[in-house]
């Protein structure tokens, strides 16, 4: 049996994944949590000397909050089984993989446990996030000095 | 009021419907994913395309992980045009702080306050 | 396919909430009907707008608009657009123009409250700071 034929196999075996109905669990799952912030960010716009534009870092704080909640009691691990990308996808996934980790990894110290660990899944986002924040704004940087475009 | 909050629904969820489909058409891994995504958000940053997409949509835009390298694109710029090159490296953290840096806090905290309950995915 | 229904349902409603009727709500420390009048149709010339609140007072002049959810991706350029009109009709002003939901609310707050001079000197320093505030 050549490669071609065996994954001809595989894919007849293995279960089809429903993706029009992920899509939507994703899509509901998301837009509540999107949902929820803006929300959170007209509280913070309401009730505290916030505008749009700089009530969006307490916002994104204050879901990362909700994440701990909800992660340590084990309800973000129920809603990520159905909302899948919904669930990552938002910031609420990132601090969820972020504390999950290091809650975890508790028994193993807070040195070596914790604090090694914490990054472990959520990592390559702020790698790849800065790396490639630096990129663009190096590419954007040097254009301009070219005079190429303008700020 | 309403009308920003549906807005953020819907936008927030189809942004969620194109990592679904990273996840299930491209079946990329979760991690693969979302850097992919934020590399997304921070090239669109340098476009300038990301600050009008947040004008629109609010935390349709600003709450899912794009927003993220968005940010730290934003800061990085900010800080290019008033330093020039060296505000590349310097200015990266400026603004993005509180997602990572709450994140941070809240784990140790919750590290504190919680105990694992087997394998947590 | 309800789902996509749902989905058309929700954008129409969208939509319909966007052609509300235009609101511009001012508040003229010396009463000139004049300015005010100048003011107002300088807001009503811009078909994108769906709110605007303005104060005078003392050669200041903050105005701050709201813009339809179908423009908001322009919306920097609006306010732009707005405040180079506003600056080339109230040339003797102190103009500054936000486009920020928060700001509309502080303005519309002093609108409201019609405070006294001291007060709206004090007030009218806290909403141009917030609005000068960055991230």
């Amino acid at each position: 049996m050549d490669a071609e034929s065996y994954q001809k196999t595989v894919d007849q075996i293995a279960p089809k994944r429903p993706v029009l109905l992920n899509c939507m669990k994703a899509f509901l799952t998301g837009g509540i949590i999107c949902a929820i912030g803006q929300l959170v960010s007209f509280v913070f716009m309401y009730f505290f000397s916030f505008t749009e534009r700089t009530a969006s870092n307490p916002s994104v704080a204050t879901m990362v909050f909700l994440s701990m909640v909800l992660t340590g009691f084990g309800i973000y691990k129920k809603i990520g089984q159905f909302g899948g990308a919904g669930s990552a996808v938002p910031v609420t996934g990132f601090g969820n993989a972020v504390i999950s980790a290091a809650i975890e990894h508790k028994s193993e110290g807070f040195i070596l446990g914790v604090g090694v660990n914490m990054f472990k899944l959520a990592g390559p986002v702020i790698v790849y996030g800065v790396f490639s924040a630096f990129v663009v704004a190096l590419i954007k940087t040097i254009l301009v000095k070219m005079g190429v475009i303008s700020w | 009021m309403i009308v920003s909050v549906i807005i953020a629904f819907i936008v927030g969820g189809l942004v969620c419907v194109i990592g679904q489909l990273l996840f299930d058409v491209a079946k990329l891994t979760p991690a693969h994913t979302l850097s992919l995504m934020v590399v997304i958000g921070s090239v669109l940053d340098g476009f300038g395309l990301y600050e009008p997409f947040i004008d629109f949509a609010g935390a349709g835009a600003t709450i899912p992980i794009t927003s993220f390298g968005n940010s730290l694109t934003h800061g990085a710029l900010q800080e290019a045009e008033k330093h020039g090159f060296i505000g590349v490296l310097t200015g990266m953290f400026e603004v993005t702080s509180s997602g990572i840096s709450a994140a941070i806090i809240f784990g140790v905290i919750a590290a504190i306050l919680f105990k694992s309950k087997g394998k947590v995915s | 396919m309800m789902k996509k229904l749902w989905i058309i349902s929700l954008i129409l409603l969208g939509v319909a909430g966007c052609s509300e009727e235009f609101k511009v709500s001012t508040y003229h420390v010396d009463d000139d009907q004049q300015e005010i009048e100048t003011l107002t149709k300088v807001f009503k010339d811009n078909q994108n707008l769906s709110e605007a609140a303005a104060v005078f007072f003392d050669h200041q002049l903050v105005v701050s608009v709201q813009v339809q959810q179908m423009s908001k991706f322009k919306k920097e350029k609006i306010r732009k657009s707005i405040e180079k009109k506003v600056k080339s009709a109230f040339p003797d002003h102190d103009v500054y123009v936000s486009s920020d939901l928060k700001i509309t609310w502080e303005l519309k707050k002093i609108i409201d409250e019609q405070p006294t001079t001291d007060e709206l000197k004090k007030d009218l320093k806290k909403v141009k700071a917030l609005a000068k505030e960055e991230t």
